[in-house]
């Protein structure tokens, strides 16, 4: 437990787990002051997981990665549950308004866009770090929301997180892009700079 | 021999930033020295299985790091201090240490006890309940080198560990590195070549990524004698005498 504690602290959980609450309580109080309808609207979901998302992922890399890959310790799976429990946070942050007068859904867009950008950041953080790995979602998101297309299927397909949640394509990316991002993270964790050294020969 | 590296590369991109190193190391204290960028800090992070090589062979504490289940036991034995620390900035000295202590499986009944040794042994005993923020560098360096020793590692790696600090503290830490020497074998990079004369029983010197001398530090400053090298010390002259020959 005591092990568990300082992990979650060296990666900055506890103040991830606040920008979390604050950003999901804030876009909560717009919604519920500038709108009359009980439902909020897609695009506020999409734009609301899409922070969510970006709020935990500084917790997919600590202070001294190199550092951390020494351990002796079995990090596949460390990393596997780290995932789906921003994952769950994530999902259980939004979901829960579902209670309120300002209602963050439908669940299966909540979940299938939670899954697949935090999937998209994970494969970022394997391949380009946790600095850059909100890149991806962020400019996959705002395109996809900017400029949604309905036809054809390569459309919905590169529009997946702005598609309704019935449409089997966008389903099918953000399973995949969830797959590969838990899948590359949790066998390479979060990528690391090469030493200097490495651009001065 | 605890460490046995043959014909290692690793590439970053087009560049080599390690070309070809066979090197071996049994218990005591190995100096790896060179000039900056000489391929130093690669080749410890690929000690520390931090990095995988391109190429080559390497057996640590007899085992293959290349293999999963032998790696984690490599890593439990193994103590790693960076050449920069990253930033931990709600963390003690005690938590810091600690952290690594349970991130290097140690028996949690052995921790606690474990950690309180090191923070003494480093000399920040009366630091311990410090936040790492308000700490100075040096001070910093030793919290560093305290991560890296307290599990007793078999396999010591240490990047610059004396950048940074005060004469005096070098002086501390190369009686330190003289002790852990006797029951491990200590990797040491620096640039430093006091350092390598004062606590290392050898010497590797590194440029760019090969190792261009491996001996003792008296058959390093053997290697001055006849040549005009330039150094204020024997084992400067020794140092700068080889690396002009294996550049010509």
């Amino acid at each position: 437990m005591r092990g568990l504690t300082l992990y979650l602290r060296s990666r900055g959980t506890p103040m991830a787990l606040a920008l979390a609450g604050g950003c999901a309580a804030l876009m909560w109080s717009l919604w519920s002051v500038f709108s009359d309808s009980p439902t909020v609207g897609p695009v506020m979901v999409i734009l609301t997981v899409l922070l969510l998302v970006a709020a935990v992922t500084a917790t997919l890399g600590g202070p001294d990665d190199a550092l951390d890959a020494t351990a002796g310790l079995r990090w596949p799976r460390r990393r596997v549950t780290h995932l789906l429990a921003a994952f769950l946070v994530v999902v259980v942050l939004l979901l829960v308004t579902a209670a309120t007068g300002a209602r963050f859904g439908p669940a299966g867009l909540v979940v299938r866009d939670a899954a697949g950008l935090l999937g998209l950041t994970a494969l970022g953080a394997a391949t380009m770090g946790t600095a850059r790995a909100w890149f991806m979602p962020l400019g996959w998101t705002l395109a996809a929301v900017l400029f949604p297309r309905a036809e054809p299927l390569l459309g919905r397909v590169l529009t997946w997180p702005a598609q309704p949640p019935a449409s089997t394509a966008a389903a099918v990316t953000a399973g995949l892009l969830a797959a590969g991002g838990l899948v590359a993270y949790a066998m390479a964790g979060p990528a690391q700079r090469p030493p200097a050294e490495a651009a001065q020969q | 021999m605890n460490v046995e590296i043959t014909d290692l590369t690793r590439r970053f991109g087009r560049v080599r930033a390690v070309a070809g190193v066979s090197l071996q190391a049994g218990p005591g204290v190995l100096g790896l020295l060179g000039p900056n960028g000489a391929g130093k800090t690669t080749l410890l992070r690929t000690l520390a299985t931090v990095i995988s090589p391109s190429s080559g062979r390497i057996r640590l504490l007899g085992r293959d790091p290349g293999a999963h289940r032998q790696r984690r036991e490599i890593r439990r034995r193994l103590g790693y201090v960076p050449q920069n620390l990253g930033y931990y900035p709600g963390f003690t000295v005690v938590e810091f240490v600690e952290y690594f202590a349970l991130l290097k499986e140690m028996p949690p009944a052995t921790v606690s006890r474990a950690v309180a040794s090191t923070v003494e042994r480093v000399g920040l005993g009366d630091k311990a309940t410090a936040k790492l923020r308000t700490l100075s560098g040096g001070m910093l360096r030793r919290v560093a080198i305290a991560q890296g020793i307290v599990n007793e590692p078999e396999l010591l790696l240490l990047d610059e560990p004396t950048a940074g600090l005060d004469p005096e503290l070098r002086v501390e830490f190369r009686a330190l590195l003289r002790e852990l020497g006797q029951r491990a074998t200590v990797v040491v990079s620096t640039h430093l070549v006091e350092d390598v004369g004062s606590a290392c029983a050898r010497v590797a010197l590194m440029d760019r990524g090969r190792v261009v001398f491996h001996g003792t530090p008296a058959e390093l400053s053997a290697r001055a004698e006849g040549t005009n090298a330039a150094g204020d010390a024997p084992l400067e002259r020794g140092y700068s005498a080889v690396l002009a020959e294996s550049r010509s």
